[in-house]
Parts: C-alpha cells; sequence; structure tokens
C-alpha cells in the first residue's frame, strides 16, 4: 500500500470514498483496510475474492442469515400478537382514536380476528388458526411485538425494513453483511434473494440492491422459480474452449504489462463464474430430494403460488447447507395490486387472508423445521419480517385493515436467540407499541450483533458521510440474545 | 447572460479558512513549481512532477500511439477509435487530435453521463410506483447539448437551478431530478415526512454538485464536521420551498414561438367573440334541455322483431361514423349503427314513447344510404287518443332529401324536422314501412322544448367531456342539490374529481355538507370527501360503489342561490373512463320536491365538441351578412389555433408560492421551530433575501451566487480531472469538507480553477489542458518498483488503468459491431419489455433492435431497477448523487458479458461483417476480428490460438472472447 508517501494526512480521507470507487484498482486498496485511527472498521477485501470469508468483530453465534420477508404489512393482530381486549371489544370505538387518520383515511370500530386463538408448543404461546404450523413452532421463536416503522407506505417501508432507510438509495442488509463477512462457498454468491413466485416485492431490486456499497455485494435475485440471469452460455464445450482462449488472451496481456491486481480479479472473477455456472445448478436442483422433503415442503401442491414458495422454502434450505451468507425470501409480490399477490388486506382481510396464509404456512414450517433437523438452526440466524403491521379496527365502509406502523411483529429464530422468547408488546388492541418499544435498526442491530458484527463500527463512507445499516440509532436487543 | 458576473478574479473576495477547511481558502494563482527534471515542462506536468521527485518517483514514457489514440477516444467520447482514425493518427500532432476529438458529436454524450450520475438523474419516480417520467428526457439532452457546445459553467449552473428565468426551461430538471414519493395518504405525518424528504434531496444535490460540500448532513444538527449550521440547512431549504416535482411547458424556440402566436391568436379570437357577442345579443350556451332518443335507447321499442343493425361507414364524411358536422348539420349522434327491418308492405314497425309532457320541436333520423330503402316510410303521433301524421320520409336519402343517390353504404340521415308535437305523458310516435315490402330503417329522434331556440337544427350541448362539464340554469334557491348518475361512458363505477356548484362566482359546494350512494373503499385517492374539497384530479376524486350508477347530495344549513354547477371525472386530463353520461341534476327548497335542472339528455355523444361556433344562437340578428363574416372569422381562428401544437411539457419541476420555512427541531417536520430566511451557508458567502422574497427571485439569487464562488471551480476542475484520470486530485469530490479526502496536488487544483475562471468558464479549455500533459499520456504500464511507493497511483507516476464504465461497454461494443445507431436525442429508449402488469413492472428485455442500439445514455433510466445486461456494472441506481462510480469486479459480471443475449448477438454480428469484408480466409477473419475489437492487429501466437478457436467454434466465437478481454474491457 501506498499511504506513506500521500499528502493526505489521515488514513480515512484516503480510504473514504475512492475505496471501491473512481480510484481505478478501487477493490485493491481495501486489501489492508481494517482497523482505522477512528475506531471504525472495514472488512479488508482482496480485488481477487471479493467473497471471500472475513472476521467478524467479535465471536459470532451465526454464520448465516435468513430472512422470511412477507410483503404487504402482515397484520400482527390476526397471527402472532394475541390480544384477548380486542376478542372482548371488537365493534367498539377504538378508545382515543377518535378522527385518526391513518394510511387510506379513516377508520370503523375495533376489529376481532377472523381466525381463533390457541396456546400453542409447550411454552403455551398464543398464536391463530391462519397460520397453524408455523404456529406449532413456537418454541424455537423469539418474538418482537414492539417493532415500529418510520413510514406508513409499502415502498418507503420495505426500503425501511430492507435497508434501514425509507428513501430509495441505500445499501440493502444482504449487501451489508456480505460486504462483511463475504461467504464461505466461493462457489455461489453471498447473497441470493429469492422473489416470490408470483413476482418482485414492492420496492424490488432495493431489498437486495448494493445502494451505494460495491456492486459485488448486491443480492443475485433467483429462485426455484427464476433462473439467474445469464448463467447458462449456448453451448457447454464451446464456452469451455472459449473461456479457455479468453484466459490464455488475458495472461499474454498480463504478462506483457506486469503484475496488474486489478487485472488479476478480472481473471479470477471468470474462474468464479465457470464454478457458479456449476454450483448454482447444482444447488437449484430439488429432484435429488426424496419424496418426503417435497411433501413436507409442499413443492406438490396443486396451488402453483404454494408449490412455487414451497420449493424456494427449500431451495432457501440448500442455499444455507451449501454456506450462502445471506438468504432473503420473500413471500408475496406487487404486480397484482392491493392485496391480490401479497399481505395488504385493505378491504376483504378474511378472503385475502384464507388464500396467503396457507401458502406460507406449510413451506416456511416446513423449512424451520429442516433446518432444526439438520442442525443449521445452530449456525443460522433465522428473521421473519414484514415492513410494517395492520390496525386492529376495520377501515371505515371496509372489511380490513389500514396499514399501522406504530406497532408489529417480528419474530427470529435460530443461532444466537433466546426461545421460546417474547420481547415488548403493544396497548392492549394492537394498535401502538407500548413496552419495550423497539425500531428497525435496533433489530438490524441485533442481527449485526449475532454475526459478530458492532453495527456502528460497520461503516462506509458516501456523499459526506461514514452511513450504517442502522443510520444514526440502533441498540442491540441484549434481553433477547442467548448468551450462552 | 450572467451580467452580473464579472470573471475577474477581483470578483472572487477571498474567502475565509473558516475552521482552518482548506477548501474555502482564497482562490489565487499559484506559481509554478521549479522542477529539476524538466524546466519547460507543460505546466500540469511541473505540479505532478514536483510530487513524484519529493516522493523519489519518475513519470512513466509517452504510451504508444496505440494506445494514446484508443485512450483519447475512449475517455473523450466513450467510443473507440474506428479505423480511419486509427490510419490517420499521428501523435506528433495531438493538439489537432485533441481538438478533432473535442469536437465530436460523441464527446457531450459522454461527458454528459458523468454529470446525470451526479445529480441522480432518471426518468422514472422511484419508490413503490417508480412510474415513468416520459419528459424528463429534455434535462438529458440539454446537459449533452451544454458539454458539447462548452457552454460556460458559471452559466451552466445558474440555468439549472433558475434557468426558467432564463429562458432555459429544461435545465431546472436538474431539481427534480431525483426520487419522488408519489404515493399520498391523507396522514399528515407521512405527508410532511415526504415533502421535507423531498426539499431534503434538492439541497443535497444543489450541494453537493456545485460545491461539493455536504449541507444535508446539517438537516437534523449543526454539521459534525464542516462549518455548516443547521440553520444554514433550512436557508438552503428556503431556497427550494416553492420547488414541487412536476412538469412544467418546454418552452424552446420553437414552442416561444408558436407561444407568441396563439396569443396574437386568442386575443384576435376574444375581439371577434365579442363583436359577435354585440351583433348576436343571445348569446352563450344554456342548459336547454332538449331530449335525445337513441335505438339504443329502452323508450324506443321495436314492435316486430328487427332484421339487423346496419353499421355506419366509417369516415368523416355526411353519415358516416365520425362525421363531425358543420354549420349546417349535427355531427354523427347515432353511434354505430341504425336499426333496419325487411318488413311487409305498411306495417308499424317501432314505437317511441319519450314520457315527456308539453310543447316541443321534433327531428327524426333514419339509415340512409342505399337505393332499397322505403321511400315512403311514416311516422304519426298517438297522444291522448289521437293519430296524427307528422311526416312522410324516403329513406334512400339524407335527411331534407337532398343527395338521393345510393352512396352503397350504410350512412346515418342527420336530422330531419318534424315539426311542432304536443306530448302528453302517454304519447308516442310510431314508424311503419314503405307501401312497398322491403327495409325500413330507425335512428335517433330529438324533442326540444319550444322556445328554447328556433334555429334549423336542435340546439344540443358539447358531448360530456372527461375534464370539465358545465350546466348552466335559471337562478333556483335551493338548500340541497344531487347530482344522479345513471349511466356511464364505459362500464365501471362512476368517478366524479369535483362537483362544484356556484353562486355568482362562488363555489358554494365548497360550504355544503354532503352524502352519497355509496363509495369505493380501499384508496385513498377515492374517497367522498374529494367531491367538493376544491382540489382536482384523478388523485382526490369520489367513485361509487355501484358499476354505472351513484348519487350525490350537497346539502346547505341556510338556502343558496345556484344557477351554475360544473363537475368533472379528472381535470389533470390522464383519464375519462367512469364517466358520466346519463346523469341528471335536481334541487330542492326546504321539504319541496325535486326539480330537475339539467340532464346530459341535451348533449352531444359523449367526447364530441361543437366548439365555440355552435354556442352562437341567432335568433332576431338585426345584420345577418356581418354575423356570417364574422362567424366565419372565428371558425378559421379556431382552426388554426387548433393546428398549433400545444407546448410541450419537461419534467422540470412546478413553481408555487413559497410557504414560510422553519427551522425543524432535529429535522423533524412536525418539530418546526423560527422561520429560517432563504440564503446560503454563512462561513461559505452571503445572499441577503428577504424572508418573503418571490420564489423564482431565491433560486436566481442562490444560482448567481452558487455561479461565482471560488469553490464552484475547485470542485468541477476536480470533476474533470477524475474523468481523465479515474480519481480527482480530492478524491471525493462531492465533499471537499473535513470529513473528505484532502487534495493530493492542493497548488494543481487552484492553478485548473483559476484558468477555468479566466478561460470564461470554458470546461473544454481546462480539458486541452490535461490532454496536452505528458501526465496524462503516459503510459498505464506497472512498474513494481513505482507500485511499491504508491499502488494506486494517486501520484501520477503512470496513467491509472481502470475498468470502462457500463456506457462506454455497451457502446464501444456496438460500435466495433457496427451495429450502433448514433441517433443524438429525444425520448429515450427502453431497457425494459413492455408492461402488461397492474403496476409497473420493470423486466429486461433480452433482445435488442431498433432503437435500443442507440448509444446507452439515450436509455430511458429507470431509477432502481438495473439494465439487464450492463447494470451490474456499477451503473448508480439514482437513489441518490453518485459523484464516483465504483468499479467493482464480480463474476456476475463475468457472467453477463460472457453469456448475455446481448453480447452473443453482437459477437455474431461482428463476425458476419467481418466475413463480409474479408471473405473465407481464417487468417484475415481473425485480423479483422482483432482490428475491429481491439483496433490492432494479432500477434502470431495469438493469431494461432485465435484460428484454432476459429475453426472448433465459428468466428463470433473469438469476437466474444475479445469482447470479454482485458484489452478491451479497460482503458489502456
Amino acid at each position: 500500500m501506498s499511504s506513506s508517501s500521500f499528502p493526505d494526512p489521515t488514513r480515512r480521507a484516503l480510504l473514504g470514498g475512492a475505496l471501491f470507487g473512481g480510484a481505478g484498482l478501487g477493490l485493491a486498496q481495501i486489501a489492508l483496510a481494517d482497523l482505522l485511527q477512528d475506531g471504525r472498521w472495514r472488512p479488508s477485501i482482496s480485488p481477487s475474492t471479493p467473497y471471500a470469508a472475513r472476521l467478524p468483530h467479535h465471536r459470532a453465534r451465526a454464520k448465516r442469515v435468513l430472512q422470511i420477508y412477507c410483503t404487504g404489512a402482515v397484520s400482527h393482530v390476526d397471527t402472532w400478537d394475541y390480544k384477548p381486549e380486542l376478542l372482548k371489544r371488537s365493534g367498539e370505538p377504538m378508545p382515543g382514536a377518535e378522527g385518526l387518520i391513518t394510511f387510506q383515511g379513516e377508520n370503523g370500530n375495533l376489529q376481532r380476528s377472523p381466525w381463533a386463538f390457541r396456546p400453542r408448543g409447550e411454552c403455551g404461546k398464543w398464536t391463530s388458526d391462519l397460520l397453524p404450523q408455523l404456529g406449532s413452532l413456537v418454541d424455537e421463536m423469539c418474538f418482537v411485538h414492539s417493532l415500529t416503522s418510520k413510514t406508513n407506505t409499502h415502498g418507503p417501508g420495505e426500503n425501511f425494513m430492507g435497508t434501514g432507510f425509507v428513501l430509495d438509495g441505500y445499501p440493502s442488509a444482504g449487501a451489508w453483511v456480505s460486504y462483511a463477512l463475504g461467504t464461505e462457498n466461493q462457489d455461489l454468491p453471498a447473497f441470493v434473494a429469492l422473489p416470490d413466485p408470483r413476482g418482485v416485492p414492492q420496492s424490488s431490486v432495493n431489498n437486495w440492491g448494493p445502494g451505494f456499497l460495491p456492486a459485488a455485494f448486491q443480492g443475485a435475485p433467483f429462485s426455484a422459480n427464476r433462473p439467474l440471469a445469464h448463467l447458462k452460455g449456448p453451448d457447454v464445450a464451446r464456452d469451455r474452449d472459449v473461456r479457455a482462449f479468453l484466459e490464455r488472451a488475458n495472461e499474454r496481456h498480463l504478462a506483457e504489462r506486469g503484475a496488474d491486481s486489478d487485472l488479476r480479479a478480472r481473471i479470477a472473477s471468470y474462474e468464479l463464474a465457470a464454478r457458479m455456472q456449476l454450483s448454482v445448478p447444482e444447488a437449484l436442483d430439488l429432484a435429488g430430494e426424496p419424496d418426503s422433503i417435497h411433501r413436507a415442503y409442499g413443492t406438490d401442491h396443486p396451488d402453483k403460488v404454494h408449490a412455487g414458495f414451497a420449493r424456494n422454502c427449500l431451495l432457501s434450505r440448500r442455499l444455507l447447507e451449501r454456506g450462502v451468507r445471506f438468504v432473503q425470501l420473500f413471500n408475496g409480490a406487487y404486480a397484482m395490486g392491493e392485496g391480490i399477490g401479497n399481505w395488504d388486506g385493505h378491504k376483504t382481510l378474511h378472503e385475502q387472508y384464507s388464500k396467503h396464509g396457507p401458502v406460507l404456512d406449510q413451506p416456511a414450517a416446513a423449512l424451520l423445521r429442516d433446518l432444526k433437523t439438520r442442525g443449521l438452526l445452530e449456525d443460522t440466524l433465522v428473521m421473519w419480517v414484514t415492513e410494517f403491521g395492520r390496525m386492529p379496527t376495520f377501515q371505515k365502509g371496509a372489511s380490513g385493515r389500514d396499514h399501522n406502523p406504530a406497532g408489529f411483529t417480528a419474530w427470529l429464530a435460530g443461532a444466537g436467540v433466546k426461545a421460546p422468547f417474547s420481547y415488548g408488546a403493544t396497548d392492549d388492541f394492537g394498535h401502538r407499541a407500548v413496552e419495550q418499544v423497539t425500531g428497525v435498526h435496533d433489530l438490524y442491530a441485533t442481527v449485526l450483533h449475532i454475526l459478530g458484527l458492532d453495527h456502528e463500527r460497520l461503516t462506509y463512507y458516501h456523499n459526506g458521510i461514514e452511513r450504517r445499516l442502522t443510520d444514526v440509532e440502533g441498540r442491540v436487543l441484549r434481553p433477547i440474545l442467548d448468551e450462552g | 447572460m450572467l451580467l452580473a458576473l464579472s470573471l475577474s478574479l477581483l470578483a472572487l473576495a477571498p474567502m475565509p479558512a473558516e475552521d482552518g477547511l482548506w477548501s474555502l481558502g482564497p482562490l489565487v494563482r499559484p506559481p509554478l513549481p521549479e522542477v529539476g527534471s524538466d524546466s519547460d515542462a507543460h505546466p500540469i506536468d511541473r505540479f505532478v512532477l514536483a510530487e513524484l521527485e519529493a516522493a523519489g518517483l519518475a513519470p512513466s514514457p509517452v504510451a504508444t500511439d496505440h494506445e494514446l489514440l484508443r485512450r483519447l477516444c475512449l475517455v473523450m467520447t466513450g467510443l473507440p477509435p474506428d479505423e480511419a482514425a486509427r490510419a490517420a493518427f499521428d501523435s506528433t500532432d495531438w493538439d489537432a487530435w485533441v481538438e478533432r476529438t473535442l469536437a465530436s458529436p460523441h464527446y457531450g454524450e459522454r461527458w454528459a453521463q458523468h454529470w446525470l450520475d451526479l445529480v441522480r438523474f432518471a426518468e422514472t419516480d422511484g419508490f413503490e410506483t417508480n412510474t415513468p417520467r416520459p419528459d424528463a428526457w429534455p434535462y438529458r439532452d440539454w446537459v449533452i447539448e451544454s458539454f458539447q457546445s462548452d457552454r460556460p459553467f458559471d452559466e451552466f449552473v445558474l440555468a439549472q437551478v433558475a434557468g426558467d428565468a432564463i429562458g432555459e426551461d429544461a435545465a431546472t430538471g436538474f431539481l427534480v431530478a431525483g426520487p419522488y414519493d408519489t404515493v399520498k395518504s391523507p396522514d399528515v405525518v407521512l405527508t410532511s415526512n415526504q415533502r421535507q424528504a423531498e426539499l431534503s434531496d434538492m439541497v443535497n444535490a444543489t450541494s453537493t454538485a456545485f460545491l461539493g460540500l455536504t449541507v444535508a448532513c446539517a438537516q437534523c444538527h449543526d454539521h459534525k464536521f464542516d462549518p455548516i449550521a443547521q440553520t444554514d440547512f433550512f436557508r438552503m431549504q428556503a431556497v427550494f420551498a416553492g420547488v414541487q416535482h412536476g412538469s412544467r411547458p418546454w418552452r424552446d424556440e420553437v414552442g416561444l414561438a408558436h407561444e407568441a402566436r396563439r396569443g396574437l391568436l386568442e386575443e384576435e379570437r376574444a375581439r371577434v367573440q365579442q363583436q359577435l357577442g354585440d351583433l348576436a345579443g343571445d348569446v352563450g350556451p344554456a342548459t336547454l334541455g332538449a331530449v335525445v332518443i337513441d335505438d339504443e335507447d329502452p323508450r324506443m321499442r321495436a314492435l316486430v322483431e328487427p332484421t339487423g343493425k346496419g353499421m355506419l361507414a366509417g369516415g368523416r364524411e355526411r353519415g358516416q361514423a365520425q362525421d363531425p358536422g358543420d354549420l349546417t348539420r349535427l355531427p354523427n349522434l347515432a353511434g354505430a349503427s341504425y336499426t333496419w327491418w325487411d318488413a311487409p308492405a305498411r306495417t308499424d314497425v317501432l314505437e317511441v314513447a319519450p314520457g315527456l309532457e308539453g310543447e316541443y320541436r321534433l327531428w327524426i333520423s333514419w339509415g340512409a344510404g342505399w337505393g332499397t330503402h322505403a321511400p315512403d316510410a311514416r311516422v304519426r303521433l298517438e297522444s291522448g287518443g289521437q293519430r296524427r301524421h307528422l311526416a312522410t320520409v324516403d329513406q334512400r336519402t339524407f335527411a331534407g332529401g337532398v343527395d338521393s343517390s345510393a352512396h352503397g353504404q350504410p350512412r346515418w340521415s342527420g336530422l330531419q324536422l318534424v315539426g311542432r308535437v304536443e306530448l302528453g305523458a302517454e304519447a308516442r310516435l310510431v314508424l311503419t314501412s314503405g307501401s312497398g315490402a322491403g327495409p325500413v330503417t330507425a335512428d335517433v329522434v330529438v324533442f326540444e322544448p319550444v322556445g328554447a331556440s328556433d334555429a334549423s337544427l336542435p340546439q344540443l350541448r358539447d358531448g360530456v367531456l372527461g375534464t370539465v362539464n358545465q350546466e348552466r340554469f335559471e337562478p333556483f334557491v335551493a338548500d340541497a342539490l344531487r347530482l344522479r348518475i345513471e349511466a356511464t361512458v364505459a362500464p365501471g363505477e362512476p368517478c366524479i374529481d369535483e362537483l362544484e356548484v356556484f353562486s355568482g362566482e362562488d363555489n358554494v359546494a365548497r360550504r355544503a355538507s354532503f352524502r352519497t350512494s355509496g363509495d369505493y373503499t380501499g384508496d385513498p385517492k377515492h374517497r367522498p370527501e374529494h367531491i367538493n374539497d376544491g382540489q382536482y384530479g384523478n388523485g382526490r376524486s369520489w367513485i361509487s360503489n355501484t358499476r354505472g350508477a351513484g348519487w350525490v347530495e350537497l346539502a346547505w344549513e341556510a338556502p343558496v342561490t345556484i344557477e351554475r354547477v360544473r363537475w368533472g371525472r379528472d381535470r389533470e386530463q390522464a383519464y375519462r373512463d367512469r364517466l358520466a353520461r346519463d346523469y341528471v341534476i335536481e334541487v330542492r327548497h326546504w321539504d319541496g320536491p325535486w326539480v330537475v335542472v339539467a340532464t346530459g339528455e341535451d348533449r352531444l355523444p359523449p367526447f364530441l365538441e361543437r366548439g365555440d361556433v355552435a354556442a352562437y344562437r341567432f335568433a332576431n340578428v338585426p345584420d345577418p351578412a356581418a354575423v356570417h363574416a364574422q362567424v366565419q372569422r372565428l371558425t378559421a381562428l379556431e382552426a388554426e389555433l387548433a393546428a398549433i401544437p400545444g407546448p410541450p411539457s419537461v419534467y422540470g419541476g412546478r413553481f408555487v408560492a413559497v410557504p414560510a420555512t422553519h427551522r425543524l427541531d432535529r429535522g423533524d417536520p412536525l418539530q418546526p421551530r423560527e422561520v429560517v430566511a432563504p440564503g446560503v451557508p454563512v462561513a461559505l458567502g452571503q445572499v441577503d433575501l428577504d424572508p418573503a422574497a418571490p420564489e423564482q427571485e431565491r433560486r436566481l439569487a442562490l444560482g448567481q451566487w452558487l455561479a461565482t464562488h471560488p469553490l464552484t471551480a475547485r470542485v468541477i476542475v476536480n470533476r474533470l480531472w477524475a474523468q481523465h484520470f479515474g480519481t480527482g486530485l480530492v478524491a471525493t469530490p462531492s465533499d471537499f469538507g473535513h470529513m473528505g479526502s484532502a487534495p493530493s496536488h492542493p497548488e494543481l487544483l487552484d492553478w485548473l480553477a483559476v484558468e477555468l475562471i479566466e478561460s470564461g468558464w470554458s470546461l473544454k479549455h481546462v480539458q486541452r489542458l490535461i490532454l496536452g500533459s505528458r501526465t496524462w499520456r503516459q503510459s498505464s504500464r506497472n512498474r513494481t518498483a513505482a507500485a511499491a511507493v504508491d499502488a494506486d497511483s494517486r501520484l501520477l507516476w503512470r496513467f491509472p488503468p481502470r475498468r470502462l464504465e457500463a456506457e462506454a461497454l455497451r457502446d464501444s461494443v456496438l460500435a466495433c459491431a457496427g451495429t450502433l445507431d448514433r441517433t443524438p436525442s429525444g425520448p429515450g429508449w427502453s431497457a425494459f419489455e413492455p408492461n402488461t402488469n397492474y403496476v409497473r413492472v420493470y423486466v429486461p428485455r433480452t433482445s435488442f433492435t431498433g432503437d435500443s442500439l442507440r448509444r446507452m445514455v439515450y436509455m430511458t433510466k429507470v431509477r432502481m431497477e438495473p439494465e439487464g445486461t450492463f447494470g451490474i456494472f456499477d451503473v448508480p441506481d439514482g437513489g441518490t448523487p453518485c459523484p464516483v462510480r465504483g468499479t467493482s469486479t464480480t463474476p456476475l459480471q463475468a457472467l453477463s458479458l460472457f453469456n448475455s443475449p446481448f453480447v452473443l448477438a453482437q459477437s455474431q454480428a461482428l463476425a458476419q461483417r467481418v466475413i463480409d469484408e474479408v471473405g473465407e480466409d481464417p487468417v484475415a477473419q481473425v485480423a479483422g476480428t482483432y482490428l475491429r475489437i481491439l483496433g490492432r492487429s494479432p500477434a502470431c501466437a495469438e493469431a494461432s490460438d485465435a484460428r484454432d478457436l476459429v475453426a472448433a467454434h465459428g468466428l463470433a466465437s473469438l469476437a466474444r472472447a475479445l469482447f470479454n478481454s482485458n484489452e478491451f474491457v479497460l482503458f489502456p
């Protein structure tokens, strides 16, 4: 490295925007970047092996993350957040909510869930009949019932849950994690986003985009129903010979020009791509899975969406066991409109959720069980999230619920978290978080902590600020950590 | 243009080096350093050599001619040199080649892209809907043209902030180039946060692009590192407080000429209308109460099963389906068809029961055009037990018996006046076939109350329009009014964006309470309270919950005198579905009966307008000849006005009256504090504006201040440097603050800034200086010893190699393959498949022909969604300003460039072209492919290796390999 000769007084300045950026051989500069003078930390990344596994800040409890991302805003009061008072006072006006205007306008009276709640698991946690199979796994789950969002619109809400910012243009959580930690299997992408069989979510690419991080760390969007773009060449034998010729051409060029790490990095990227061409189809090949597994996930379900999501669940497990660092599994898509392809139940909640519930329930429960059976939960953190919750009232003149960012539920499972456990609470009706109020940044501070990362030290310089996944907020939710 | 600006350095008051921030120090021309090795060197080389010598390094030798030409073309135009340039190039004539490159039409396209990155330009809204902005491209063209013509940079700056003040409408696309959340809600917290985000984006884009200062970091608190107070942020925000996202008319030169002409014509029209008013006396449309009954109407009933429908011939001639009518006849009222019977002689085939009472003038019509139609069909009236023969009509001809020649195609007869009829409630009209057996036909009939008009045609009002419809009636004292909708123009629940009720010019609907028949729910755009909220457009409208029907009732606490109603479906003109066609407006007083004051029955078919001319009724006119002349003039004026194209629009923002700007505690719009006057950060200078300064004045003042600030000069010369060398002298080109990088060559930066100002802010002047330096022309080859001291060549001991950007890569592939479409300017091409979804979904296209072979700067830039093949090469997503692109190397890029249909197709195209040129000789084919892609002949070893590949897999495989090679993908 060359910093000694620089007129630049600080290493920070050197390692600033130019890191990956315009500084030509960007990646090369990072090779030595680690602990900066001011205590910030940057991963040490070699341009030839940008995905090499990197050490975290402290001992990691989880090596990888599965994010089950239900888009359209799942109603917490119809799933995980049991509110006896809401049952009791259904049909009455919500106290203190006179004239309350939410996203779509006025609200009607309190409305109990169309689904009964009952105690489940050994812990006896009450959850609803909408998701009975996931409900049967409550002993594995660590609920956060007091989440809040900063917006009540889906696009910004997904941005917030996906990137820590309501605005467009910020790196996704998976990009931050693969930037920090690289990955364990060099033959697969570090970060895979599996869109729902029905299409992409509201904020689409933002959820897995690199924002201003190097493009290397963006999620590769593919699923059991959608191929990875440009993975296959026209002809295996021809591709091999062309690639071999290309490598010889690049080696001749390199020899002529003297060792240059950026040239080497491009050569290496073709080797990596070639390995990916073999290993991605291998991971995608579900045919070798036993029938019992297919049945358990529901890949044979007559409903195409159900079967498609089940295949994505099964693929998620295969990616995780092959060492992919961050798997983002979507349930719900935007393209078909409000509430039809996602959890946005404004008008006819019962009808809409009666379709969506089973699609999520069996496959996701099978995935969780499968991860547990195979021991993957020991070092995999599962996070089930949605962009915000829904109102305990029905909308005026409708049989569905409006958006509610003031209180909603997410759950974690697997490595590093206490289970069964419930943290935080909403008020008697499920309207507002009132106990241990938690933000999305707190959730991510905790997730990063479990991955061995200090959310305040994992930064990237952009337009004048050392940016973080957690913006200027976030605290680790110590009570939910399994410190063992 | 910048009248107030002096280009003299004296005008640049020395800036205090506030807080020790180097970038705010005074800008003076630094002396050239003395360097031992070459005292005659180019000034730039002397600055660079001084630092190199200090570090014990030497520069590299000048690159080869091959490398130089390729570098010059790629860096300056984003395209490789063509064959002619390669043949003619002579590095001893370097300055001429520099000039030639700067004059290339591709220069502006290349350098505009860098600027577009910086200002987060994209042609969609971003966020959830990511809706296209089809009129955002003029800004892109304006930036290209500005670079191409070397528009002085101070003017370039001013125009982007206040172009509307200096006749540069497209330039303000800069202000609103960023994302815009169009999902609005009645929730005030959401709405105010959205607005604050828009304003913050404008402050951020402006301060980083021009000043290289991150003023937006001071939104919530004083800047943590730089001398920018929180108040400074809001001072700048106040400048933009009246800027809204959206489009406005684009007055380019042609548009301005049109506008002037339109103004003259409109003036004359007003004069003629005034004169006509004086001449004609009884002017202006009133709601007339005519009733139009078509053969599709239930009031018209067949007595004998019809044989069929005669479909009117298409066309605009008399009686054809699109007949627009003229002063002597109405447009086609008959819809698409008439009804016909193959009937025995003298048979009653049809009855019409209008359900009207009173004295009416009656017009009838039929299907004409065939010689076979009954020459003597009869119409009679049965009313109050009386039968009265009204007319015998020749159905072979048009109304009035004219033009009896058979056209041999089905047409509408037009209206024939039958006369006055006295109707009782039970009255019916009966149509009888002719005296011989054969076809008899029926179509629309019209009843007009006697006294409404005595014109030869019924006075029908314009058809309902999607935008706005007006009903006038005798003043009525009412405490309630209702609008009942009975049918819409297309199936669907009816929609009303606003119902206005006038007492004089006072819209009393705003003070009324409302009830509706039932509301479409679930979409905040459509709410019952939007009916009378004073806001127009689909986004603030009411929709009924019943298909084809619905009502709205307004009620007043105290009675109001009303005489006019205006209603529309979408006054913003985006929608005209859900439009009421059949409707009744009724009023009442206390508990009296509902009184009908207007209906849709006296209207022409939906969307048909007769225009102003038809509005004049000429009863009792004293001087018909004068009126006729004026009407002819008016008709001519209308025609000319209609022929002037409407002003094109540009997504350049809308400027509205400015609300007060408050400092927001913690940047939270719900916590406003003291009012802040528009201005600039105190540490940088002073712009005195009144807190109540008009909107445009604010931006003009800021723009003029920015355009003359020494920091502006330092920042732009650094950006130029960065795009020439890959890294700026300041490595953080949008951050000249403490968090940014200090300059590697501070004196060189100032020297370039002074050169810029003294040249009249000519960017090309600075680029000439850079390109003329030996530093820029040196080899990019690695030297291990030098790399050990300065791996990144920040001291410029070699030309730092780097990868081509996505645009240069794609454009170069097309140029080599000979498929590049060099068409400049205009609307962009789409990288995505046409949308078929409920919402805009972006599916990358995989096949590229036609305009998608244009340069990538002309691709419609979709926010967030990357182009399918090259987006992955670090193309910024348009979410935030991108001052420096990443240069990642990833396996997904390798897959894209190696396997994408685009690269495979272009490899094939290139191979075919080479084969067409050189024939079947494999040696010549290989040589031709190397020349086209790498601009050189292959060495021996390469040639034999390549021939083997071609023999096994064809020439396209060689092209594919070379497009992927480091030599092609990196700047030499």
